[in-house]
């Protein structure tokens, strides 16, 4: 294991931009490089983690599958916030990536923690 | 301190390259390390030579070039990033068999991996993004 662990952050709902795409790619990478990575989706990034996305008809690639696969990547590490899950009337069970649910003070934690944060 | 630094930006639509060019040029004065400059997403589009720029404007890319040549600096470009926008170096031209290669000469076509080295080769990343 690399002796630096590292934050990525999911911020933009999916479909929108090319940045949830890019940090995922980041994740992969870094974690072929033995680099421990958690993931974390606030406020509209948790929007990318929702079952049902039906990506066919905007013909897009739909990212849920990589992330579905994320654990064969030894990516395991990946957090939402209890706040963001109650503003969108969400629970974990409405997500389709098995997920921790944390408080916001756990976050702070979690990115006093973290050697690495990437927010692209 | 040796820095890494993350571009994510568009070149034309905001000022964060030209603020991670001036964050490059007061570190390198002040005596610090840019191990790397990693070129990734929307800012890789600026980096074909077949970009023109006003007379009256700064070009931030031969900006970066000269300062690579005076402080040795590692400008990697993201490939997948760089193939999807039409930037391409000699050997991609042939791989895709296209007509031209446009990456500007003095930037690097390399994977992800590179990004990985420079976190944990580096005691600071910092990310330029939108």
């Amino acid at each position: 294991m690399a002796d630096k662990n590292l934050l990525l952050i999911f911020r933009n709902p999916p479909f929108a931009d090319s940045s949830n795409r890019d940090t995922l790619d980041i994740a992969l990478a870094c974690s072929a490089f033995d680099i421990p990575v958690s993931l974390i989706f606030l406020h509209d990034g948790i929007l990318q983690l929702t079952r049902g996305q039906q990506s066919k008809s905007l013909q897009q690639k739909n990212l849920l599958n990589t992330f579905n696969a994320l654990a064969m990547y030894d990516i395991n590490q990946l957090f939402v916030l209890q706040s963001d899950l109650q503003r969108f009337e969400l629970t974990t069970a409405d997500l389709s990536v098995d997920c921790q649910a944390i408080s916001d003070s756990k976050m702070a934690q979690l990115l006093r923690q973290s050697d690495r944060v990437i927010n692209l | 301190m040796i820095f890494s630094l993350l571009i994510y930006a568009s070149q034309n639509s905001g000022q964060a390259e030209q603020t991670a060019l001036r964050f490059s040029r007061s570190a390198l004065a002040q005596g610090h390390k840019i191990h790397r400059v990693f070129f990734y997403g929307e800012t890789v589009s600026a980096l074909s030579n077949l970009k023109i720029t006003p007379r009256d404007e700064i070009d931030i890319t031969r900006q970066w070039l000269d300062l690579a040549a005076d402080d040795d600096l590692d400008l990697v470009v993201c490939i997948s990033a760089a193939v999807r926008r039409g930037v391409l170096n000699q050997q991609e031209c042939d791989r895709h068999n296209r007509s031209a290669a446009n990456l500007a000469a003095g930037f690097n076509l390399s994977g992800l991996g590179q990004l990985a080295d420079a976190i944990l080769s580096s005691d600071r990343l910092l990310t330029f993004g939108n």
